[in-house]
């Protein structure tokens, strides 16, 4: 006997081997058969006529056979089971063959008979082999289980075949559960024959009756028993149950064999579960939820087992006919995914083909390697010869207004958290749209993990943490993200420095000298532009010098593209970072229209202006009216007002453009995609 | 004699259908979605525990088409498995499914589509699970996350996992990668495992036993994987005594 448990829960599950047995005791079966009119579609009579007479013709001499075809009535081929030599094989193959389907549907009297035929004989293995599609069109299903139990106490094992969509497979479902069978579900009428045969077969290799699972003494919730009634040579006998209050209990699995009783004892108690098996809770509760929605769907539901199933489907993630999975970025607070589980490393041994015994004496390795983040692409440099140098360009005096100031405004040092305590709080602490934060968060972690600077996420964890705790997030998406993409694509971070995110910001922009943009993928001149929008949406200013190396981080990318449009692959990695929303999808748009140098440059002064003086613009919004004006004059330039009249007639393009003030959604920058598209 | 024969005949049928197994990758099955959704990356991560299975697919597509399109799909769990865990990281965002009571489930689906934001109701008939995005947005990337616990087949002193790694109605890139590993744990000492169907890179150490499958792709039928335990018929021995 093995057990096996998961430590925090007390759940635990036992399988075991049943012992050797070298002679096999006969059988008593009984085959009840629907013969209604529902039987005649799909060939399921004809099909299930053959697998009964494959069946009789298999049965030893020794064993007891006898057949029951059921409509509205029962039509037995003897009164009680017979000795299955060849005169009574003939027989009952000519009984099969002489019925034809037609007529209603009524069995609960034909198998509380059947059942009842077998109890006396106590020589054999008896069993009901009970083969229909549809239900019992008298008796409510609580009406025939109760019946049912209370004339046959379910000590025959009926194993049911639910044929089709219209049975009630959770009344089959319980009856063989109580009498300790199975319910074999066939949705093919050509899958009943292989199926039969192989409970035969099963049953074929019985060796003793009555295996179950005994409490000696403590408490426990429900636990479920082994399969079947029978316990079946070379067969895993298997249970699981839940401890109730830290119990220790003493199990004994029992059954009798060749007349004998046999059993193995084991204890159980919380103390000796060492073992952690992550899922064993989940796997008990689900076969409770399932004979709970069983007991609910042939008895009547009732608020009791209800409430119980919920709160099972809710803890375990269980679907139920009461509940649903939902996904939302609304109302729900919802806890983003653990972190991906990890690759593990290449294991060291290698095997060789199936039912090799291997080495004992090697050692695993269990270290886990971070996984890369799931939302990250493949990093990749665009060409050289793509990236061009960006040209120098003035701003244009009228356009430049009031140096700002270049000093940015640092909040206080972060305390040193715990990083569970830090994660924790965040993620439930927050309000309804504060959810972006947390999502931001798992992002950030992810990210750096990649990034093999863990320390950082501890810095990262705890500022985000404090920006949400100050309420200067906008619970804006993009900026949220932008920050913890931003921070992961630092490339002169020193991982044993600590920086808040404007410590942060600064060095950033101190470092974006232009020969360092030169060196720098459009991956990472994205990312960090991103995490500059994210700046900027907190309202943080920036000095001329910092908006000279912003304007080139833009220009970066966009005079990639200008230089040289992109191509085939090309395109589909431009294409891919639209997903990072108005900045790309604002470059993008620039870049496919291809204005002349000085216009862009006027407008990126405009949006650095706007950026620098006025802390409701952000650089989504201002890149992305940027694009719609520089799309307006090419439109203008080539002719194609009108197209553009109509691309832009949408309700929100207008509001963006009247008011100037919204944040820019992902429905515009989709259509900002479709108006650069339309220029292809 | 006729009863061994008999045996011979049901183990066919029986093997014909074990190995005819339900297709537990997520299949797309709205037509626009079937066009444009490009999947990138699987990864399949396999936990057993004794006669236990749990059963980690994630997979990575991304929108190849220039508009949003909303994304339906059928997860298939194998026959008596159970989903206990689905996740989605869509449009940039990580959303983790929470089960809810049908009409609060439906309250706030509806409500969320109201104020024009993302949501999505899953549920399971028959062992399917139904999932259907509102809105995949142009060359964004998603993945989902789901898993699923199952019990171990055990025939002749053999347990059996099997997993159909077959996608369907998904185009998958040249490049796409297919990870596949297995964490074995058992309460008795591990006497073999392998697979008769892959190349496993990896290995048993008394009770544990890991492995990396190779050569996976989503061309190949069903990935097939076998241990043996050491159990002792009648529990003679007592092997859990911890």
């Amino acid at each position: 006997m093995l057990l096996d448990s998961g430590r925090h829960t007390q759940v635990f599950s036992l399988i075991s081997l049943p012992p050797k047995c070298e002679s096999i005791p006969p059988r008593s079966v009984v085959f009840l058969l629907d013969k209604s009119g529902s039987m005649q579609g799909d060939n399921k009579f004809s099909n299930a006529c053959t697998a009964l007479k494959n069946q009789i013709r298999l049965l030893e001499e020794e064993d007891l056979v006898n057949v029951t075809m059921f409509d509205v009535e029962a039509y037995k081929a003897f009164p009680f089971p017979i000795k299955a030599d060849s005169r009574c094989k003939r027989c009952l193959c000519r009984f099969v063959d002489s019925n034809v389907a037609g007529g209603g549907t009524r069995f609960l009297e034909p198998l509380c008979q059947t059942c009842e035929s077998l109890l006396p004989d106590k020589s054999r293995f008896p069993a009901v082999i009970l083969l229909t599609d549809g239900m019992d069109n008298e008796d409510g299903p609580a009406e025939f289980y109760k019946a049912l139990k209370r004339r046959t106490g379910f000590k025959i094992p009926v194993y049911a075949y639910a044929i089709g969509k219209s049975t009630n497979e959770s009344l089959l479902r319980l009856i063989s559960r109580m009498s300790g069978a199975s319910t074999y579900k066939i949705s093919d009428s050509k899958e009943i024959a292989p199926s039969v045969g192989e409970l035969s077969n099963r049953l074929d290799r019985a060796i003793g009756i009555g295996s179950k699972v005994k409490v000696e003494s403590g408490s426990f919730d429900e636990v479920f028993a082994p399969d079947s009634t029978y316990m079946i040579e070379d067969e895993l006998l298997s249970a699981c149950g839940r401890l109730r209050n830290n119990a220790e209990c003493t199990l004994t699995l029992s059954a009798r064999i060749n007349g004998k009783e046999w059993s193995v004892q084991r204890k159980v108690s919380t103390s000796g579960m060492t073992e952690e098996c992550m899922f064993l809770d989940c796997h008990w509760a689900c076969q409770t939820v399932r004979y709970l929605i069983d007991e609910n769907l042939v008895l009547g539901e009732s608020k009791g087992r209800t409430d119980q199933i919920i709160s099972y489907s809710k803890r375990y993630m269980i679907t139920t006919p009461w509940t649903s999975l939902v996904f939302s970025e609304l109302g729900e607070r919802v806890k983003p995914p653990e972190s991906d589980r990890t690759p593990r490393s290449t294991p060291k041994l290698k095997t060789g083909s199936v039912h090799t015994a291997l080495p004992k004496t090697t050692t695993m390795s269990r270290e886990r390697l971070p996984q890369p983040c799931p939302t990250t692409g493949p990093v990749r440099t665009l060409p050289r010869s793509n990236r061009g140098t960006p040209p120098v360009r003035t701003l244009p005096r009228s356009n430049r207004g009031t140096p700002p100031s270049t000093n940015i405004t640092l909040p206080p040092s972060p305390h040193k958290q715990d990083k569970a305590t830090v994660k924790d709080r965040a993620l439930k602490n927050l309000p309804g749209e504060k959810e972006y934060v947390a999502n931001a968060l798992v992002l950030a972690m992810t990210a750096f993990r990649h990034k093999k600077r863990p320390k950082l996420v501890n810095h990262a964890l705890e500022n985000i943490c404090k920006m949400v705790k100050a309420d200067r997030l906008t619970g804006c998406y993009v900026s949220d993200l932008a920050c913890a993409y931003g921070l992961a694509s630092l490339p002169a971070y020193k991982t044993n420095r600590r920086l808040d995110v404007d410590a942060v910001a600064s060095e950033i922009l101190s470092n974006y000298k232009r020969e360092d943009i030169e060196k720098m993928s459009s991956e990472q001149v994205s990312l960090s532009s991103l995490f500059l929008s994210g700046l900027a949406k907190k309202g943080h200013k920036l000095s001329r010098s910092n908006a000279e190396h912003f304007k080139h981080v833009l220009m970066k990318y966009a005079d990639v593209d200008l230089a040289s449009p992109p191509v085939g692959k090309d395109m589909q990695y431009v294409k891919r970072w639209l997903q990072w929303f108005p900045v790309g999808a604002c470059c993008y748009g620039i870049l496919d229209i291809k204005v002349p140098d000085k216009k862009v440059a006027k407008m990126f002064g405009v949006a650095l202006e706007s950026i620098s003086h006025r802390s409701e613009f952000s650089v989504p919004d201002t890149a992305f009216i940027l694009s719609l004006h520089l799309m307006r004059q090419f439109a203008k330039d080539n002719g194609l007002e009108k197209k553009l009249d109509i691309a832009i007639s949408s309700a929100r393009f207008q509001s963006i453009e009247g008011e100037k003030t919204s944040l820019v959604s992902e429905e515009v920058a989709e259509a900002v995609v479709k108006y650069a598209l339309l220029y292809k | 004699m006729l009863r061994r024969i008999s045996v011979v005949i049901a183990g066919c049928l029986l093997a014909a259908v074990v190995t005819h197994s339900s297709n537990a990758t997520p299949v797309v099955t709205n037509s626009d979605a079937q066009k444009y959704i490009v999947l990138s990356d699987t990864r399949v991560d396999v936990v057993i525990n004794n006669d236990l299975a749990q059963t980690t697919v994630t997979q990575h597509m991304f929108n190849s088409s220039t508009k949003s399109i909303p994304l339906s799909m059928d997860i298939v769990l194998p026959r008596a498995a159970h989903a206990n865990s689905l996740s989605a990281v869509i449009n940039g965002r990580a959303y983790k499914a929470v089960v809810r009571e049908k009409a609060t489930a439906r309250s706030i689906v509806s409500e969320a589509r109201k104020k024009d934001r993302f949501a999505a109701l899953v549920e399971e008939n028959d062992g399917i699970l139904h999932l259907e995005f509102s809105k995949v947005l142009p060359c964004s990337e998603l993945s989902v996350t789901f898993s699923y616990i199952q019990k171990n087949s055990y025939s002749d002193g053999e347990f059996h996992y099997s997993f159909d790694t077959r996608t369907e109605h998904v185009k998958a890139t040249k490049k796409h990668s297919f990870k596949m590993a297995i964490e074995v744990s058992c309460t008795a000492g591990i006497i073999s495992a392998g697979s008769s169907t892959h190349r496993l890179e990896g290995g048993v150490d008394g009770k544990i036993a890991e492995f990396n499958v190779r050569d996976i792709t989503t061309t190949q039928e069903v990935f097939e994987f076998t241990y043996r335990m050491d159990l002792k018929p009648g529990g003679a021995r007592d092997n859990a005594a911890r």
